[in-house]
């Protein structure tokens, strides 16, 4: 029998994503019958682009995640980047340099926290929920607690140029998971990453320098943090010190769902991705049923358990 | 007939299917009072399944089992427990971080009239049962700190606790020293002067000769026969588990070897398990390295490969000096190992046999960033066709593959490096005789093929059948050299209790 690709895991991994596709496809089935606001064109690329701040944190972890870590960091990260870019674009910083100076900076600290968990050999939660709290101070320092607004305004323009035909954040995300997806499936990097969350040890034997791999790892998930930082400075045209708090659990989530495990060597970037949409498409579909914010809450909890029972009974 | 004849297990007609397998096909196995009962067969011949279905882990689709004449149904293994068997796996399930007694009494923890559990007596309870095993450590002691065979022992009192009559020992020597084996066997004896039965299995007959007294064999999941071990030869042994004649296993010993000298190691400490090492390896050459568990032969040959950092010394590679820092290091100069433990070190369960075999050397496949799946594949199976490797699909995930078959992948991938220097520990730790006779094949024809070869193994007749020359390590020095021509057991045995 032959396949294209190594595909690991291939046939959990199929039923698997059926599995949640049809859940997403059943959400949007009783939400269309119980109200007539949801399936429109709107709604449909509102949601779109509401997922396009947790799409973006989630890619980035469902790496960790494979790789048998953890990256709490995240919305710490996605608010100093997003900081930084706001205090220099209103500093005078044109708009293009201003981003990308927080694009690298979120790379930095992402390689940090690579550093200190591969070469110092760190448990990734301690190291991550240390970083979290550090990043969060560093933010709130720079920024005096206080949210930065008033930035150029080409930026906020550009951002939202193409809203109501294709927004702007849905083609930066699509494009990014486009790419994490080709390099996982076809580069050496992808391979590399399953394997060291299948068994790091055996990984290293074989020649592979894994200290490198999982800080690039978590290099590329402050980078999606940056571009997170990127969607929400166009969204909200204001930089929050507060912003970001508790994204790491709705990445984590969203990973979950899509058939991310959490002891490494699996996960997979469509099925994030679903996991992403079956979450805003819940409080989206909630919202229009003037269901209360409370209960939001309570089902997405819900959710996520019984995608992990799912995920254990259906493996075996 | 005699009390101590009398029949404490009886298994009749016991069939197992797991989807498409039948591993077990109405086998029958019978077990006396107070003897050593071996069960053989190869890797998948049954034998797991059989003890899992006699230790209450598995339900069997057919047949019945009998305790003291009685039919009994296990629903769980608690039940199995209860009715006196017990079971030792061969990867031992203790809890690192407790202490002996802790481990000894999980789930069985003494408590006082608060219901707090009572360590004094717990500890006092624990250090007794060891006493009967002739356990040198004491109960206190963390587990961790113990070594393998020690942990055994743990592991028996552990089911001393619930007064065992039948207890099933699954490979207890695969990773034990020769001291270690002794040991064992004594308290084997022991058990067995008490009354209790014990069913034993090993890869290594020798080890049936010495301590059993009957033996049952099982082949691809049928019951083949039930012999007295003292009316039947070693070959017969094979002959009954492979269903025919394996040819001399102690095929030509002499490899194409020349006096060039490929690898030389210059003066090689860390400090604590080896010291000051030096040695040759030549062209075409098998070297091979024994000594005792401990011995410091397996740190050794990590740091050769760059597995670990060492303090002091030099590698050469072909009269050149290598800076290996780390295995990418040591693969670039030519150098591979296949380490010790294959689970642990030597593969990635969750990934398919292709994805394990290259990946050492992806950049091989890859062009400007783009792995070529199919040219991988193809040259995947290759290799795997020369090893013969089981089931013949490499999209199949290595971690469900049989223990021998895995070995295989690991060693696949060493081969698709195409290493000048090949250091193989211990390579055919449990795997079955057909399994391990193509890996020793495999390693003289790699040798006359002109790569040089490091073979660590605790089995003397291994090092004696494929070492053109042997080095002989004791607490982390060399204590011996002898030509594989000349040595004999008692030669290495000696040099590997310290003697010289």
């Amino acid at each position: 029998m032959q396949t294209k690709g190594i595909s690991i895991l291939k046939n959990d991994n199929i039923t698997r994503k059926i599995g949640i596709i049809a859940s997403l496809f059943l959400l949007s089935v009783v939400f269309t019958c119980f109200t007539s606001k949801f399936l429109t064109g709107a709604n449909i690329m509102n949601i779109l682009q509401q997922s396009t701040i947790n799409g973006c944190v989630a890619l980035g972890m469902t790496l960790v995640i494979i790789t048998g870590g953890i990256d709490l960091s995240v919305g710490s990260m996605m608010a100093l980047s997003g900081m930084v870019m706001a205090m220099l674009m209103t500093a005078g910083v044109p708009a293009l340099p201003a981003v990308l100076l927080g694009v690298i900076l979120a790379v930095v600290l992402g390689m940090i926290n690579g550093f200190l968990i591969s070469v110092l050999k760190l448990q990734p939660f301690l190291v991550t929920l240390g970083t979290m709290s550090a990043y969060r101070g560093l933010t709130l320092i720079i920024s005096n607690g206080l949210p930065v607004r008033g930035f150029s305004s080409a930026y906020t323009n550009f951002m939202n140029s193409l809203n109501g035909i294709f927004p702007v954040p849905v083609i930066l995300l699509l494009v990014f998971t486009i790419i994490i997806f080709l390099v996982i499936k076809y580069s050496k990097y992808g391979q590399y990453i399953f394997a060291i969350g299948g068994n790091e040890e055996a990984t290293r034997l074989s020649g592979i320098n894994t200290n490198y791999i999982k800080i690039i790892t978590y290099a590329l998930s402050g980078f999606a943090c940056a571009l997170s930082a990127i969607i929400f400075l166009g969204r909200l045209a204001a930089a929050d010190p507060q912003a970001g708090n508790s994204y790491e659990m709705n990445a984590i989530a969203a990973a979950a769902i899509g058939g991310a495990s959490l002891a490494g060597g699996k996960g997979s970037i469509v099925g994030t991705m679903i996991g992403v949409l079956i979450l805003q498409t819940l409080n989206n579909g909630l919202t229009l049923l003037n269901v209360q914010s409370f209960y939001q809450t309570f089902a997405i909890g819900l959710i996520i358990i019984i995608a992990t029972i799912i995920d254990r009974y259906s493996s075996k | 007939m005699e009390k101590t004849d009398s029949i404490v297990l009886r298994m009749q007609g016991i069939s197992k299917r797991f989807a498409a397998i039948q591993a077990l096909d109405n086998v029958h196995f019978e077990l006396k009072k107070g003897e050593v009962h071996a069960l053989l067969g190869e890797n998948g011949a049954g034998k797991s399944t059989f003890l899992n279905i006699m230790s209450g882990a598995y339900k069997q689709d057919a047949g019945t089992i009998e305790i003291d004449n009685e039919e009994v149904e296990f629903k769980n293994p608690y039940a199995a427990k209860q009715h006196g068997i017990a079971k030792v796996h061969q990867e031992l399930q203790l809890i690192p971080e407790m202490t002996v007694a802790q481990n000894i009494f999980l789930g069985n923890e003494p408590t006082n009239q608060f219901g707090a559990v009572d360590f004094k007596l717990m500890e006092e309870k624990a250090d007794e049962m060891l006493k009967k095993l002739e356990a040198d450590f004491p109960s206190r002691t963390i587990t961790k700190k113990l070594s393998t065979a020690q942990m055994q022992m743990v592991e028996i009192a552990k089911a001393l606790l619930f007064n065992f009559n039948v207890l099933a020992l699954d490979e207890p020597t695969a990773s034990l020293t020769t001291r270690e084996i002794k040991q064992l066997f004594r308290m084997v004896q022991k058990l067995k002067e008490q009354g209790k039965a014990i069913i034993y299995i090993s890869h290594r007959l020798e080890e049936i000769f010495e301590i059993c007294d009957r033996a049952t064999v099982f082949r691809d999941g049928k019951y083949v026969d039930t012999v007295n071990v003292a009316d039947i030869t070693k070959d017969d042994l094979v002959r009954m588990m492979v269903g025919r004649d394996i040819s001399n296993e102690f095929f030509n010993k002499q490899t194409k070897m020349t006096n060039e000298v490929v690898l030389e190691v210059q003066n090689l400490s860390n400090g604590t398990n080896y010291k000051d090492i030096s040695l040759q390896l030549h062209k075409g050459e098998i070297l091979g390295l024994s000594g005792l568990v401990g011995a410091g032969r397996t740190e050794l040959v990590r740091a050769i490969f760059g597995a670990d950092k060492f303090r002091q010394g030099k590698v050469f590679v072909n009269g050149k000096e290598k800076r290996i820092r780390c295995p990418k290091d040591a693969i670039r100069a030519g150098i591979m190992l296949i380490p010790e433990d294959r689970k642990l070190q030597g593969f990635v369960g969750t990934l398919t046999n292709s994805a394990n075999v290259a990946m050492s050397n992806l950049d091989k496949y890859t062009h400007i960033g783009v792995i070529n799946y199919k040219k991988l594949k193809e040259k995947v199976s290759e290799i795997t066709d020369i090893l013969d490797v089981h089931p013949k699909n490499n999209d199949i995930l290595t971690g469900r593959l049989s223990g021998g078959n895995q070995q295989k992948i690991v060693v696949a991938k060493a081969l698709n490096i195409e290493p000048e220097i090949l250091i193989l520990d211990e390579p055919t730790r449990g795997i079955d005789v057909n399994a391990k006779r193509e890996i020793h094949q495999l390693i003289k024809n790699l040798a006359n093929s002109g790569k040089s070869i490091i073979v660590i193994s605790s089995e003397l007749p291994e090092i004696l059948c494929l070492s053109d020359r042997v080095i002989i390590m004791y607490e982390g020095k060399i204590t011996g050299e002898i030509q594989g021509k000349e040595a004999t057991e008692n030669d290495i045995m000696k040099y590997a209790m310290g003697g010289n």
